[in-house]
């Protein structure tokens, strides 16, 4: 079980690899959401702010109206933002659950595609 | 607004020609007895849905059940399947509506596919260029359709004449009744994609009403078309036509109601191509995301468009249209359709059965008798796909190969390439996994 230390430091390194992009920042010009994150072996919420295609901040707790809500263990949460595994195959095994409109769903998805590609 | 995105899904510009069928089998004006009956059955479909997407609400939807079910191998062969019968539904859809604007337009017949590759040309590009039907809009194109439909057969029964045997589909073999149900079930068909919808609905009841509701919406409007049109249009002539639904318009209102209905067939397209390729391509996209199909169907454009999947997507539904253009067998589509939906329902019923069994926690909707209702779906909608594989969906004193045929090579290909290209492509992944990102965590004695 990953604690909030672990989470902040993979975060910090999705955040610097999602800015420095620029096809991503380019495609992603147009996007700002609220992103909400439960931990689902944890209490661990965290809150990320995208501005313009850009990762502005990531906050502990809920902030803010979301756009999109994300849950699952602590651990896989790093290693999604570490780039460590896909996200596609655990959603569609039901282990990442994503509340948002189809295309907020496709996006958050497509950052992984594009800054690691397999 | 997802009781119009489930009534959208599934009244397509096919479903005119799926009345046809239906017709064929149900001694013409009493076609409102199949539909009214399979509307009973999908009720009880639609009741297993929502609780599936009760227990997993998810856009996976009917894949992530089958793989939880019944293992990944299986829900691969399945979906790949199911893709290939949509594709080859948008590509019937496409030539359907080629054919209509060809008519009316009055050219030589040779256009026709002219007509098919421009309009499959035009959803490829607004794909391409992100163009979206927003919510709201894709909901005012079904209440259109739904009103058009539904006001112009409405008028069109009113105008039939005479006393025909509205109660006549009785009077025939159980064989001919079960073969009219069959077709009848086609006219619900992709209804339940809305469950693809869960994770945007933000009420848990919104997905299991929706459920519920399309299909109504649906029987009311097949039941009024069917009865308009067998009641006023010769069987001889909209048995043989790709576009019934405009001779029903021109025998209610004249040229005018021809154009009417030809303007609702247009804007069916709207929703099938915007629908049809959306739901398709993400998919593709998904898949190859998973590993599923090569990585190139996983590629963005700068609009976050599978550019490569709605492109193949588009390809194919020009062949497939082609394949109808010359073998004019756009009906055989309609029983593969039927086909597949019974064995996607019979599915459903497995699904239920076996986490009922386990006793998966069950957050939402839970139908009542739901282990009875299972069963029961097994025991109707196997022999209805055994029995819908071989009727000729024109001609009912008949009996056919082809929608076995078609639906056999479907499922070979499937299954071919899961054995054949799948492998390769989990190993390549496997085989090209990069160095652990994320530092080792030491933690202190």
């Amino acid at each position: 079980m990953a604690d909030w230390q672990d989470l902040e430091e993979s975060l910090a390194e999705y955040q610097k690899t999602c800015n420095s992009n620029e096809r991503l920042r380019k495609m992603q010009k147009d996007w700002s959401k609220i992103i909400h994150f439960k931990c689902s072996d944890n209490d661990i919420t965290f809150t990320m702010e995208v501005v313009n295609g850009e990762i502005t901040g990531y906050f502990p707790g809920f902030k803010g109206q979301p756009d999109i809500i994300v849950e699952t263990d602590s651990e896989t949460f790093c290693d999604m933002f570490w780039g460590d595994l896909n996200p596609v195959s655990r959603y569609l095994r039901g282990e990442i659950k994503v509340k948002g409109s189809q295309e907020d769903i496709m996006r958050l998805d497509a950052i992984s595609a594009i800054i690691w590609p397999d | 607004m997802a009781s119009a995105i489930s009534v959208g899904l599934a009244f397509a510009a096919l479903d005119f020609l799926a009345v046809v069928s239906v017709a064929s089998y149900s001694k013409s004006i009493s076609v409102w007895i199949p539909i009214v009956i399979s509307s009973l059955l999908v009720f009880v479909v639609a009741g297993l849905f929502a609780e599936l997407n009760g227990i997993y609400p998810s856009a996976a939807g009917v894949r992530l059940y089958m793989q939880k079910a019944l293992g990944t191998n299986f829900a691969v062969v399945v979906m790949l399947a199911y893709s290939i019968t949509i594709i080859l539904a948008i590509a019937a859809d496409a030539f359907i509506i080629g054919s209509a604007i060809n008519f009316i337009s009055g050219e030589s017949s040779q256009l026709t596919y002219l007509w098919i590759v421009l309009l499959l040309a035009a959803a490829v590009i607004s794909n391409l260029m992100g163009v979206k039907i927003a919510g709201w809009l894709e909901a005012l194109i079904t209440l259109i359709i739904v009103l058009g439909v539904g006001l112009i057969s409405g008028f069109g029964v009113s105008k039939i004449v005479g006393h025909p045997n509205y109660l006549g589909f009785f009077n025939q073999s159980p064989v001919r009744i079960f073969q009219a149900l069959i077709f009848a079930v086609f006219l619900y068909a992709a209804f339940e994609w809305v469950v693809t919808s869960a994770e945007e609905a933000n009420n848990k009841k919104t997905i299991p009403r929706a459920l519920f509701i399309a299909p109504v919406i649906l029987l009311v409007i097949c039941v009024l078309f069917g009865v308009a049109l067998t009641g006023l249009v010769k069987f001889s002539s909209f048995h043989q036509s790709p576009y019934p639904q405009l001779l029903l318009g021109k025998a209610v209102f004249g040229r005018v109601g021809e154009f009417l209905m030809l303007f609702i067939t247009l804007i069916t397209a709207i929703n099938t191509f915007n629908g049809g390729f959306m739901v398709a391509s993400r998919f593709l996209y998904a898949a190859a995301r998973e590993g599923i199909l090569p990585k190139a169907f996983a590629k963005l454009n700068l609009k976050f468009v599978p550019s490569f999947a709605v492109i193949s997507l588009g390809l194919l539904c020009m062949l497939g249209a082609l394949v109808v253009y010359l073998t004019k067998q756009w009906l055989v589509l309609v029983s593969v359709g039927s086909v597949l939906e019974a064995i996607i329902y019979a599915i459903a019923g497995i699904c239920v059965l076996i986490f009922r069994k386990r006793k998966i926690q069950q957050k939402g909707f839970k139908m009542f008798f739901g282990n009875v209702f299972a069963v029961l779906v097994l025991i109707i909608f196997i022999p209805m796909a055994l029995l819908g594989a071989f009727s000729n969906p024109k001609n009912p004193s008949q009996f056919s190969l082809l929608p076995a045929a078609v639906i056999v090579v479907i499922f070979f290909l499937a299954f071919i390439y899961s054995k054949t290209v799948l492998p390769k492509l989990v190993k390549s992944r496997q085989s090209a996994a990069v160095k652990r990102r994320r530092p080792t965590k030491i933690v202190a004695q």
